[in-house]
């Protein structure tokens, strides 16, 4: 018996702890706990053997869609939090997308793999594949996988790196980041690129990962 | 604050950074603890394209509400794993069941239902493998361990399980009772 004269509800505790009480019976345990120490302590002896449970279950690897999704609402919803990021800064110019015959992967083209040109500053055409700064690239798409190789890329400072994102033309989410060798050039796995990607974007940042980019877009390259 | 700084925080203070709706802090939990849910939800959902319905909605209402965890009230990843778990309910209860009562679970049931002490034994067994729980599990009588499962990954309320296998709402609870005292034995000798 509790201090005002309540039966104590032992045989409820486990269901209790299991969630297998009906509504009512749950409120009425709930006021009752409130005060009684020692059907408390009972409770909190008994939970741990409950909060184990998810631990018996075979563990299942989560599609990576989830975590893509999840970070895609996450990252809209702190940006509507903080202030729209994302507006195109003059000097943007990205190009259309066109097969990367000009620069040598028409074997990739036949065995099935789409080229895309990459373009830095404003001085790329369609026929130019050397760009401003005298960097160039290319995207290599291979279904909803895609690999950037570059060259002629500026060293970096201290622990930066090049980060890649993907932008569907009014969000983006950040994809791999990469640092270039002596040569300016490097190869990034994009991996696979979420529905919706128009654009693989490259900006130069303090540490990889960031959730938005702050950096100034420095390579932008259309997917058709 | 740096990404791999925020990854080598704990739970607690991962949180805490995720109420101030950050989303580095809010992946690295995804990465400690979205496993473990998704398994949980695939469990109990019995299907992937539930699960991971299941465990979308219930880290997305981690992430949107403000404050909901209370470090005096457990471990994150059992308040994670809680609220994974009546959403889990919920949907078994509205896509299979819908002719059986709600239950009315809400996150913050999660946190009313625990009481304010810590839980040591659970961050303790955290780090043992899927398969010495499962082997304390089913260590137990099948009598025990069957209304255990059929509670908590079921769903079933004691009366409906009572209804279920045909016997006495006592001896369901007596059961409920006598297999969480020896999981909670064997935790113990975990320790």
């Amino acid at each position: 018996m509790t201090e005002s004269g309540d039966i104590h509800p032992s045989d409820d505790l486990a269901a209790y702890a299991l969630g297998a009480l009906e509504p009512a019976e749950e409120e009425s345990v709930r006021d009752h706990l409130e005060d009684c120490e020692r059907c408390r302590a009972e409770l909190r002896w008994l939970e741990p053997a409950v909060d184990v449970l998810p631990a018996s279950v075979p563990q299942v690897e989560p599609p990576r869609r989830l975590k893509r999704e999840l970070m895609k609402t996450v990252r809209a919803d702190a940006r509507s939090e903080r202030g729209a990021w994302w507006t195109r800064r003059p000097g943007w110019i990205t190009i259309r997308a066109r097969p990367a015959v000009a620069i040598g992967v028409i074997a990739l083209l036949v065995a099935g793999v789409a080229g895309f040109l990459v373009s830095e500053g404003n001085r790329a055409t369609d026929d130019e594949v050397t760009l401003a700064g005298d960097a160039s690239g290319v995207l290599e798409r291979d279904g909803d996988e895609a690999t950037l190789r570059v060259d002629g890329m500026a060293s970096l400072k201290g622990e930066d790196v090049y980060q890649l994102w993907f932008s569907d033309g009014s969000d983006v989410e950040p994809a791999t980041a990469f640092t270039v060798d002596e040569n300016g050039e490097a190869e990034a796995e994009l991996g696979e690129i979420p529905s919706g990607t128009e654009e693989v974007l490259v900006t130069e940042e303090a540490e990889p990962g960031l959730p938005m980019p702050e950096g100034e877009v420095l390579l932008s390259a259309p997917l058709g | 604050m740096k990404r791999d700084e925020i990854r080598r925080l704990a739970d607690e203070e991962l949180m805490s950074l995720v109420d101030r709706k950050d989303p580095v802090a809010f992946e690295a939990l995804f990465d400690r603890h979205g496993g473990a849910a998704y398994s949980l939800a695939h469990r109990i959902a019995g299907d992937p394209a539930a699960a991971e319905d299941v465990a979308q909605e219930a880290f997305l209402s981690i992430w949107r509400s403000r404050a909901g965890y209370d470090r005096a009230r457990g471990s994150v990843r059992a308040w994670v794993l809680g609220i994974v778990r009546n959403r889990a309910i919920d949907a078994l209860r509205r896509d299979s069941r819908p002719g059986v009562a709600q239950l009315d679970h809400d996150d913050e049931a999660v946190i009313e239902s625990r009481p304010a002490e810590d839980r040591t034994d659970v961050e303790v067994v955290r780090g043992e493998t899927a398969r010495e729980v499962r082997g304390a599990l089913d260590d137990l009588p099948s009598d025990q361990s069957k209304v255990i499962e059929l509670a908590y990954f079921g769903g079933f309320s004691h009366s409906e399980i009572a209804e279920m296998l045909h016997m006495p709402l006592g001896t369901v609870k007596g059961r409920m009772r006598l297999g969480l005292e020896k999981m909670r034995g064997k935790i113990a000798e975990l320790r």
